[in-house]
C-alpha cells in the first residue's frame, strides 16, 4: 500500500464526534444557556467566537514551531506542517472575524471598528493570508521553506498583539468576561468540537501536503531518470 | 434585524465555513486518490513499451 492509498486520518468516527458535538453545543448554547441580561442573545456568538480565537492562536503558534523546526533540522515535513497550521489559522481568523463582526453589529450597533484588538486581529488574518500567497508564488522547494519560515516566525509576533491589545490599550473589545456557572459549561463543551475540527483539519492537510509533495518529487525525478533507463541514449 | 438573527447568522457563517473547508479538503483527497492510481495503472505500460 502507497502513502497515497492511505486513508487519511482521523477517520469518520472522529468527524462524526466533531460533528455530533457541534449539534450538542449548539443545542446548549441556544436552550440551555441563560440569555445575558444586557446584550440579549447576540451574546451566544461568544461560545462560537472564543474557542475559534483561542484554536487560531494555537495553529499560528504550531506554524511558528513548525518553521523554527525546518530552519533548524530542513526537514520537509515541518514545511508541510506550517503550511497545514497556517491554512487552518487564516480559516480560524476568518470565522473569529466574522462572529466578531456580527457580534459587533447586535451589541454596539456596528459591524466594525478600529478598536487595537479589532486592528490586530485582522493584521493576523492579513499576515498568515500573505504566508500562503508567498508560498504559492514561490516555485523553489527550499527557497520556499525557507523563506516562509522566516516569514512566519514574524508573523507570529502579532499573536502576543492581539491577545495583550485589549489588556493594555483602551479598547471596546472586552479583555475578559464575568460569566455564570451555565455559561462556563457551556463554554467548555463548546471547546471541545471547535478544538476537535482544528486538530482534524491540520491533521488531514498535513497528509494532504505530504501526498502533494511526494507526488511531486515523483515528477520531478522521473524525466530524468527515464533516459538513464531506457539505456541513457541523451 | 434583532438580537436572535445575528446569532443564527453567526452561526451558520461560522460553522458552515468550518465544514465547507473540511469538504474542500476531502474532495482534494479524494482527486489525489484517483490521480494517485491512474499513475499507477500507467506504469506497467511505460514499462512494457521499454522492453
Amino acid at each position: 500500500m502507497t502513502a497515497a492509498d492511505k486513508p487519511l486520518l482521523p477517520g469518520k468516527l472522529y468527524w462524526l464526534a466533531t460533528a455530533g458535538g457541534f449539534v450538542a453545543a449548539v443545542m446548549l448554547a441556544v436552550a440551555w444557556a441563560p440569555t445575558e441580561a444586557t446584550m440579549g442573545p447576540v451574546q451566544k456568538i461568544f461560545y462560537l467566537h472564543l474557542p475559534t480565537a483561542i484554536n487560531t492562536f494555537l495553529a499560528c503558534l504550531l506554524v511558528f514551531i513548525a518553521s523554527v523546526g525546518y530552519l533548524w533540522q530542513r526537514k520537509n515535513w515541518w514545511d508541510d506542517l506550517a503550511a497545514a497550521g497556517a491554512n487552518v489559522a487564516v480559516l480560524f481568523c476568518s470565522v473569529v472575524l466574522l462572529t466578531g463582526m456580527t457580534w459587533a453589529r447586535g451589541a454596539w450597533g456596528q459591524w466594525w471598528t478600529w478598536s487595537p484588538r479589532l486592528t490586530f486581529s485582522l493584521v493576523l488574518w492579513f499576515l498568515y493570508t500573505v504566508y500562503l500567497m508567498i508560498r504559492a508564488s514561490i516555485e523553489s522547494r527550499q527557497r520556499r521553506a525557507v523563506i516562509s519560515a522566516v516569514y512566519a516566525i514574524v508573523a507570529f509576533l502579532d499573536v502576543p498583539l492581539v491577545y495583550l491589545s485589549a489588556r493594555l490599550m483602551p479598547d471596546i473589545h472586552p479583555a475578559s468576561v464575568a460569566l455564570a456557572p451555565a455559561m462556563r459549561v457551556t463554554l467548555a463543551c463548546w471547546f471541545v468540537p471547535v478544538t476537535l475540527l482544528c486538530a482534524g483539519l491540520i491533521a488531514i492537510r498535513f497528509q494532504l501536503n505530504r501526498r502533494v509533495s511526494s507526488a511531486k518529487q515523483r515528477k520531478d525525478v522521473r524525466p530524468l531518470s527515464r533516459p538513464a533507463a531506457a539505456g541513457g541514449s541523451l | 434585524m434583532n438580537g436572535t438573527t445575528y446569532l443564527v447568522l453567526a452561526y451558520i457563517a461560522g460553522i458552515g465555513l468550518f465544514w465547507s473547508y473540511a469538504a474542500a479538503i476531502w474532495r482534494t483527497a479524494r482527486s489525489l486518490d484517483r490521480a494517485a492510481r491512474a499513475a499507477a495503472r500507467s506504469i506497467p505500460d511505460n514499462r512494457g513499451d521499454r522492453q
